[in-house]
């Protein structure tokens, strides 16, 4: 993983590689990298779910994550077309376009942050951007730390970081999972949902689900109209009221964040978090 | 609507059904819902002893989490339950009554698809909409489709199974369209999607209230309709004699049970086959009047709903909706039921009156194939890049035909064997609306698919053929074990396949639940993707194709003998005179199908008919031609979806079941009998 100061050098001065993304995560830790993917599929997805980094406007589309345009793609002429391993199935034949890379799922033991990172260094190998995956690295880890001494050590009760659906009756919640779940646990916050998870980390639930952890803490994700309109249907709830987290004021909110998302969506959550959390002294101890 | 539809004359008159009857159906009803509640209060007591139940139900202390989870999700949720369950039974009551319909349920008739079209639609396109409520939209999308339903059934005066086709073809394009939507917007939808999931999860009495509210409003609105919705009984003019108004009131019915349907909806999503098994089980145990069957079929639908939600908390927790569940249990009891279910409403069939010319055949072939083989050069050469249409030649159409290629070949055979299964299966059983689909022959193969990718260590193309060959065979086994029962007429084998298709839509969704990203790849190959077919897959099914096209030739006699508009019961009563092998070929031709465009296009059903449309009466040239139709049409199918929303693709089995879709209203509303 360490990269020489030589390597470092070499991989600067490696010609620019036109990389395919086919999904979200390889496009934001592309980004974050600096070697921006100049074909992504699915881009209001990305848009939607991740944002930031923005992709380059004139980033081409190549169609869904399942099913990307290979007739596009083979118009494109890759040098390297990056994906996740989930994606390889009976993609075999991506292999006449460009060299394809498949992302390998987390190895066991391996935890979701552990896993972008190492993602990272690995993506920084293939594109020459050794020592900015490295500063990304290192800046997720700080900034992961800051929030520790800043909130970690002083918030003790456990934490819920959900997305409440609109119909006030269910929340999307991050299981430990998940990279907020995982993020949440560097942090030094321990998560209140222990429960299923799906294969991402992220359950549905139901609201009367948050009963199991009476005295925790809810950190909510805000998606604008959709989040409204939850809220306001909860507000109407006696159960939702009588919650110890809502009598308290524990529920707060922030900007969404995608579960899964790569290196600089940790940090994004890292540094919502201190702010957030900082500034609400009540909520310590 | 004639002396045909029914076995009105032989019922017991209005109010004197024999009080054993009415005792079995209503018991019935109230063991299964003491059955749940004696599952609530076991959830109950896990939570609060018994003892501090109503201390708990006055005033639970504020923090204490049991408690309020008893008063304000546990019971809320139960009360959700019954609501709903009763809802759907009585909106499935009143549309069987007016309808004088057994199939006739919000599902069967669109109206669960219209208004969750509608829901996601607005969520889109107009938000607007939604600012109160989901329930404006569903209203109008069930309505609408319901409305596009009973539209097509006035045309051939509300026949059972032209209404339950229609029902079901707008459905089929709901979903479809649906369906487009979610593959585009799948994550503005994610709310959408558990909104109508069918979870009964609740932490408020409002809902729970609403819906109370309006099941009661629905069975005071039902009171004054009794007397002149028994009097539909009669036949209309006999209802007319008796002072009866007879559309208005048939018109506020209908209204009423759409009306129910959609609360339901708009409270806790679509909740699968309950407004169907409620009154069906009802009748199965007993209930024969209007009057009897007003009450006790809701009553057996809220302990239907009751109870497999109790199940469900107990056994998944929270983890699945159980909606999605209702759906899964919902088909085998309907299997089970049908062996009770006397054929009431023996329908003439309704598309076999083709054009009587007897033409030889030779032209329309020769026009079919040359037009086959035009369309395959098109969908090969001609693409969208992003500068806009490109055709391709010579050394590009080289490298593109190892993308076009196998899909295109896997498509034509796809439709090719849909429609010879198609054929099959509606010359064997004179039932014009036999087809893969419609028989849940396709569905038992997607089940035979999924069974062999979650279970099979190691999937192979030999093995997945196996499987779907095996999972449609079981299905027309099945059919075939139904049918010998003499009682049973084709509605219900449709009934019955109906059922498997939901079926396997319900075990669909949830394993989609399950939120595993490699089952939307699998969903997406049973949506009807060839996206992924490769050559040797169209090899393979293109050998099944030839094979199957081989053995036509010595299976026409076994396709002659049986005359069309004979009911497949008495046809295979007759010491089977089906022979086993046409089932087989059917079964493998619908098998092979499947693994290319997945279980839902409507080749099998549409190519048959065009084939006698085009006035091709003998089953040879007309086995031909409907699978040169069936080809055409999948290839246009892969091609539009291909190319409409480039650089996005869209499965050639969804834009078949929307353009086969399309042409069934059409020919619905077309051809008044």
């Amino acid at each position: 993983m360490l990269a020489s100061p030589l390597l470092a050098v070499r991989g600067t001065a490696a010609p620019a590689l036109h990389v395919v993304a086919l999904d979200l995560l390889v496009a934001e830790q592309l980004l974050t990298l600096g070697a921006p993917p100049f074909a992504c599929a699915n881009i209001p997805l990305y848009e939607r779910l991740v944002a930031s980094p923005p992709l380059p406007a004139a980033t081409v589309d190549v169609g869904t994550l399942q099913e990307p345009n290979r007739e596009l793609l083979q118009s494109l002429k890759p040098d390297l077309i990056i994906g996740m391993a989930w994606q390889g199935f009976r993609q075999e034949e991506l292999t006449r376009i460009a060299e394809v890379l498949w992302m390998p799922p987390p190895k066991a033991g391996v935890t979701p942050i552990a896993y972008i990172e190492q993602m990272l260094i690995s993506l920084a190998e293939r594109t020459g951007r050794q020592e900015a995956a490295i500063a990304a690295n290192n800046q997720l880890d700080a900034a992961l730390a800051a929030t520790r001494d800043a909130v970690g050590t002083k918030i003790r009760r456990p934490v819920f970081f959900l997305r409440f659906m609109e119909n006030g009756r269910h929340a999307a919640v991050c299981g430990s999972r998940s990279m907020i779940g995982d993020a949440a646990v560097r942090m030094g916050l321990s998560n209140a949902w222990t429960g299923r998870g799906n294969a991402s980390g992220v359950a549905a639930i139901g609201i009367e689900e948050l009963a199991a952890a009476p005295e925790a803490l809810i950190v909510h994700f805000d998606r604008g109209v959709e989040t409204a309109r939850a809220m306001a249907r909860l507000s109407r709830s006696p159960f939702w009221n009588a919650l110890p987290a809502v009598a308290a004021g524990r529920v707060v909110s922030m900007p969404v964040i995608h579960p899964n998302g790569g290196v600089h969506s940790a940090v994004r959550f890292a540094r919502q978090t201190e702010t957030l959390l900082t500034a609400r002294t009540d909520l310590h101890g | 609507m004639t002396s045909q539809t029914g076995s009105h004359p032989a019922r017991p008159l209005p109010g004197r059904a024999t009080s054993r009857a009415t005792s079995l159906a209503g018991l019935i009803g109230f063991a299964l819902l003491l059955v749940a509640a004696a599952l609530l209060a076991r959830a109950a007591a896990h939570l609060v002893p018994p003892a501090y139940w109503l201390d708990a139900l006055r005033d639970p202390a504020p923090g204490q989490m049991a408690t309020l989870l008893l008063r304000d999700a546990l019971l809320p949720r139960f009360v959700v339950s019954l609501a709903a369950g009763a809802a759907l039974g009585l909106s499935g009551t009143l549309f069987q009554q007016v309808l004088r319909n057994p199939l006739a349920e919000p599902g069967t008739l669109a109206v669960f698809s219209g208004a969750k079209l509608a829901v996601m639609a607005a969520t889109l396109f107009a938000p607007v909409l939604l600012t109160f409520g989901p329930e404006g939209a569903a209203l109008l999308g069930g309505l609408s489709s319901f409305g596009a339903v009973a539209l097509l059934g006035a045309r051939r005066g509300f026949a059972p199974l032209v209404l339950i086709l229609g029902g079901l073809v707008v459905t089929f394009v709901c979903d479809g369209l649906a369906q487009a939507l979610l593959l585009f917007h799948h994550e503005a939808l994610t709310d959408v999607l558990v909104w109508q999931s069918g979870s009964l999860s609740q932490n408020s009495w409002e809902p729970a209230l609403a819906l109370s509210g309006v099941l009661a409003l629905g069975a005071l609105a039902t009171i004054p309709l009794i007397r002149a919705l028994t009097a539909l009984e009669l036949d209309e003019n006999g209802a007319q004699s008796l002072g009866v108004a007879v559309a208005p009131l048939r018109l506020a019915a209908l209204m009423l049970a759409v009306g129910l349907a959609v609360a339901v909806i708009c409270a806790v999503g679509a909740i699968g086959f309950i407004g169907l098994a409620g009154p069906a089980l009802a009748r199965a145990a007993g209930a024969v009047t209007l009057r009897q069957r007003l009450w006790q079929a809701p009553l057996m639908a809220a302990a239907l709903l009751a109870l497999t939600d109790q199940l469900v908390q107990m056994l998944l927790g929270g983890a699945m909706p159980t909606g999605a569940v209702t759906a899964v249990l919902g088909a085998p009891l309907l299997l089970f039921l049908l062996r009770r279910v006397r054929a009431g409403h023996v329908a003439a069939p309704i598309l076999a009156a083709a054009p009587p010319a007897r033409g030889t055949g030779a032209w329309p072939l020769l026009l079919l194939a040359g037009g086959l083989a035009a369309l395959t050069l098109v969908a090969l050469g001609l693409g969208r890049a992003p500068g806009g249409w490109a055709l391709v030649t010579g050394e590009d159409f080289t490298a593109m035909f190892h993308w076009r290629g196998p899909r295109v070949a896997g498509a034509a055979a796809a439709g090719a064997l849909f429609a010879i299964a198609g054929q099959i299966l509606q010359r064997a059983t004179g039932n014009p609306l036999a087809s893969p689909e419609l028989l849940g022959v396709s569905a038992g193969a997607g089940l035979g698919l999924l069974a062999v990718l979650f279970l099979a260590p190691a999937v192979t193309p030999g093995l997945m053929l196996g499987a779907t060959s095996l999972g449609a065979g079981a299905v027309l086994a099945i059919m075939v074990a139904l049918a010998r029962r003499a009682s049973l007429a084709g509605e219900s084998l449709l009934l019955a396949g109906v059922a498997l298709t939901a079926l396997l839509s319900a075990i669909g969704a949830v394993v989609l639940f399950t939120g595993d990203p490699r089952t939307i790849i699998l969903l997406e190959w049973l949506s009807g993707s060839t996206y992924g077919v490769t050559l040797s897959q169209a090899a393979q099914a293109g050998g099944v194709l030839l094979a199957v096209l081989l053995a036509l030739p010595l299976l026409r006699r076994w396709l002659e003998i049986v005359p069309l508009g004979r009911p497949l019961g008495r046809a295979l009563g007759l010491g089977g005179s089906v022979s086993p092998l046409l089932l087989a070929v059917a079964a493998v031709a619908t098998a092979a199908g499947t693994l290319m465009v997945g279980p839902l296009s409507f080749a099998g059903l549409m190519a048959p008919h065009m084939a006698r449309l085009m006035g091709l009466n003998r089953p040879l040239p007309q086995a031909i031609a409907a699978a040169l139709i069936g080809a055409l049409l999948m290839v246009l199918a892969d091609f539009l979806g291909r190319t409409l929303a480039f650089p996005w693709q869209m499965p050639a089995g969804l834009v078949a079941s929307l353009i086969g879709g399309g042409y069934v209203l059409w020919l619905l509303w077309r051809r008044p009998a």
